[in-house]
């Protein structure tokens, strides 16, 4: 009798041990398109002089030798396909645009670490693109860089399916499944002329665009690339021609689009000897501490010349002129109630205004404030329905604010060097943990109200929940102890304003809302 | 406690707590103390309380399997007060409970310290083998228990978090011998811990990003030794424990530990008992612990001290 317990309890063990407590994430389901956009070849582009600067050869008629060839290959390829052949292709008819997007999430993720204080050499190693699989890995993900990362991918996307839709509706082939009913297509088939593959277009294009930007990572890019177009075939949605025709196109506007983000200015964008300088001239502006790094040892300011680097959606002059004025200065009665407003808030705040700066906090290790918002902005992309090259324009409007909030923050930041509550009084510890730059204005405001901005535009009905989005970004700061309210509040109507260049680009680029 | 706060208090430092009983109050010939990994019983009505203080602090951790140091840390400090209680139900079947409040601060960089009521750890321990001769006393014992939060607190924050919120129940199976007051006392057991809900939801573990709040937990395996002597007055003991967690990522290159990491540690020390007894037959006893990780993985290299007083009575007032 006495063996019974035990008996129980080893098989309790055994249960419990057996247990599958993997995660599960909800699967995406393939969408028909809200609408096809068939002027979508006449959008305005970002980089483009014109939607057919790059030439696509015409493709060969639907009753040649050559495509009905490629046909069969596909009636064979759909009739033989494995579970996981099925499986990649339910994973890419999520969309190509939102995939890519959210690799580029993954990796911005992975990559946002800061390098480790170098014990012999006495400082901060620099990460090295040429060099990009060394520690400290190439690139430090942060969110200038995601930012900027972010709205390269979301533009070359864009341009190469304006150019796709441009030479869709000029040659018109038929999707596969429509020039042979005997041919039966795992995915929902529509009106949209299939030459040349806009997902061809996609994958090449990001693949070029996240090479640059993760050098360390070609293989995995490569693999998901190949597995990108492989999907098309398998599903019995593009030929080959269709998808060969696509790939040429995004690799060549890719390079345009590389071309302009080798001469952003990105590359000075790290320049610590600029900073003195900078110190110099906030203190002659009437600064009176200046900020310091609260890292220990003591690290470079982040980017600090990154308000430098070239804006998408307004000019330099208009940067300046809406930079924020300057905040309270320390020691005035204004700063004071700042400041005293954050003096015991890690005790005293609740477990929902904690949630709030949690959620938000987009730290080290995260995809950054810029991931979180294109997070946002793809799954609106997906909850609307919206086509490749719809999706893509949303995308490129958001990636592109979001840098030019990040640029102007930046600018700010470093115009002002004003320092972290932290620094001004030790007893504000944070909850969340401060980063490594001066605290006016604050990033996540400004890249909140930029997105949010932006969002709410092209989603009207969405507009009071972005808004509130953001706003609740903002705050998060102020709960997690590491920006003043006058960061937050200032940072936040910086950002809306930079949104609104965005949304002008958006009246006037040929796509309506 | 030594890790990152992620295991719940009740693995970790509830054996310090040993609830005296003796003979003079049991009328058994038994000189027991209770914890669920010990070789010990109370006897039937017997009920033992305890307060005690724990102090873990480490300026030292394996990132990974790296071991260094973080001045953004400095000395991190984790200290907790418990209650726990111990009830023979019958001299072979008894139930416990222990409950801690826990803060946790560092003395470099700029984070806030966390604190709070942390998890609820109940167990039953039930003695099913008993042989008594003259080359000495074996015993086998199997324990269950159970743990889940009190709080809402944060397990997103590690490791100033106090704990991670995951409900967890156990198995473990103890075998004890004891020959003219020495003993020898080994355990191994399974901790189940449930996955969590963090208030982010989207997150990175693996390499990948998780869109979702829900955070797998990985479950571990624990086993101990201890050697000791114990006899009316005193009982001293010296012990080497071990936790593997089943799986787990490791904590990546200056990143913050995560509740999907693989948390194993290995640790020894040294544990002492006075039992001071009152004419009512009740008695107290005070119990002081140091231990020390000496290797271990996504974890810090604690040193750990505790101190605790615990009061034993019959409940029938026999």
């Amino acid at each position: 009798m006495k063996l019974f317990p035990i008996t129980g309890l080893a098989l309790l063990a055994l249960f419990l041990g057996s247990c599958d407590k993997s995660i599960e994430q909800a699967s995406l389901s393939p969408y028909v398109p809200a609408g096809l956009d068939a002027n979508g070849g006449q959008w305005k582009t970002y980089v483009l002089g014109s939607p057919d600067e790059v030439a696509v050869a015409a493709p060969k008629a639907a009753n040649s030798t050559e495509y009905l060839a490629e046909i069969a290959e596909l009636k064979t390829t759909v009739s033989k396909l494995t579970d996981a052949q099925k499986d990649r292709v339910q994973f890419w008819s999520a969309g190509g645009v939102y995939r890519w997007n959210e690799l580029a999430r993954t990796l911005a993720a992975n990559y946002n670490l800061p390098p480790v204080y170098d014990e012999v050499q006495k400082k901060y190693p620099v990460p090295d693109a040429a060099n990009p699989k060394a520690e400290p890995k190439f690139p430090f993900c942060n969110p200038p860089y995601a930012s900027r990362m972010f709205s390269y991918l979301g533009v070359a996307q864009y341009d190469a399916l304006v150019a796709a839709w441009k030479y869709k509706y000029l040659y018109n082939r038929a999707a596969p499944g429509k020039n042979d009913a005997t041919l039966k297509p795992l995915l929902a088939v529509t009106d949209l002329p299939s030459y040349p593959s806009e997902d061809a277009v996609v994958a090449a294009a990001s693949l070029e665009i996240l090479k640059l930007m993760f050098p360390g990572e070609v293989d995995k890019l490569t693999a998901f690339y190949e597995e990108h177009r492989n999907a098309r075939i398998w599903s019995g949605a593009n030929t080959r021609s269709d998808l060969d025709a696509g790939d040429a196109l995004g690799k060549a506007i890719a390079a345009k689009v590389i071309a302009r983000a080798k001469a952003d200015g990105m590359g000075a964008a790290n320049n610590q000897a600029a900073v003195p300088a900078m110190i110099a001239d906030a203190k002659a502006r009437g600064l009176k501490t200046e900020w310091v790094s609260l890292d220990i040892p003591a690290r470079p300011p982040m980017l600090p010349t990154f308000g430098n680097v070239k804006t998408w959606n307004f000019t330099d002059a208009q940067k300046v002129a809406m930079r924020p004025s300057p905040p309270p200065a320390l020691g005035t009665a204004a700063f004071e109630k700042d400041l005293n407003e954050l003096r015991g808030m890690a005790s005293r705040i609740t477990r929902n205004e904690h949630r709030i700066a949690s959620y938000w906090s987009d730290g080290v290790g995260s995809y950054t404030p810029p991931g979180h918002w294109n997070r946002e902005a793809a799954n609106l992309t997906r909850k609307y329905k919206e086509n490749e090259l719809r999706a893509a324009r949303t995308m490129a409007l958001v990636g592109t604010t979001l840098m030019d909030a990040g640029i102007a923050c930046w600018d700010t930041k470093y115009y002002y060097y004003t320092p972290r509550p932290f620094q001004v009084d030790h007893e504000v510890r944070s909850t969340i943990g401060t980063p490594n730059f001066p605290s006016f204005t604050s990033g996540h405001s400004t890249f909140s109200g930029a997105a949010a901005t932006v969002l709410a535009y092209l989603f009207p009905t969405e507009a009071d929940a972005m808004n509130a989005l953001a706003l609740e970004a903002s705050t998060s700061r102020i709960y997690g102890c590491i920006h003043y309210r006058s960061d937050s509040e200032v940072g936040l109507e910086h950002g809306k304003a930079v949104g609104q260049y965005a949304i002008k680009r958006a009246q006037a680029d040929g796509a309506g809302l | 406690m030594t890790l990152f706060s992620t295991f719940p208090i009740s693995n970790r430092i509830v054996r310090l707590f040993a609830c005296g009983a003796v003979a003079a109050l049991s009328g058994t010939s038994s000189v027991l103390a209770q914890t669920p990994t010990d070789g010990i019983m109370m006897g039937k009505h017997l009920i033992c309380n305890v307060l005690s203080y724990s102090n873990s602090q480490w300026d030292t951790y394996w990132e990974g399997t790296l071991k260094r140091q973080n001045g953004n840390i400095g000395t991190f400090v984790n200290q907790n007060v418990t209650a726990m209680s111990a009830y023979g139900l019958t001299k072979n079947l008894n139930v416990m409970a222990a409950l801690p409040y826990v803060w946790t601060h560092s003395t470099g960089g700029h984070f806030s310290g966390q604190k709070g009521l942390q998890d609820l750890s109940l167990w039953l321990k039930y003695r099913a083998v008993k042989a008594e001769g003259k080359a000495g006393t074996f015993a086998a014992f199997v324990t269950g228990g159970v743990s889940f939060p009190t709080t809402n607190y944060i397990p997103d924050m590690l490791p100033f978090s106090i704990g991670i919120r995951s409900k967890t129940a156990s198995v473990k199976g103890v075998l004890h011998y004891k020959l003219h007051g020495f003993y020898l006392t080994a355990h191994a057991g399974y901790l189940f811990r449930s996955n969590i809900h963090i208030d982010r939801d989207a997150y990175q573990a693996n390499g990948q990003i998780y869109d979702t709040h829900e955070v797998e937990v990985p479950n571990a395996i624990d086993a101990s030794a201890r050697l000791g002597y114990i006899n009316k007055h005193v009982q001293v003991e010296g012990y080497v424990e071990n936790m593997t967690t089943r799986k787990g990522d490791d904590i990546r290159r200056q990143d913050m530990p995560f509740p999907t990491n693989k948390m194993d540690m290995t640790s020894v020390g040294g544990m002492a008992k006075v039992h001071i007894y009152l004419k009512n037959g009740s008695f107290f006893s005070l119990v002081g612990q140091y231990g020390r990780v000496i290797a271990g993985r996504n974890v810090g290299e604690s040193t750990m001290y505790t101190l605790g007083v615990q009061h034993t009575f019959n409940v029938t007032g026999k």
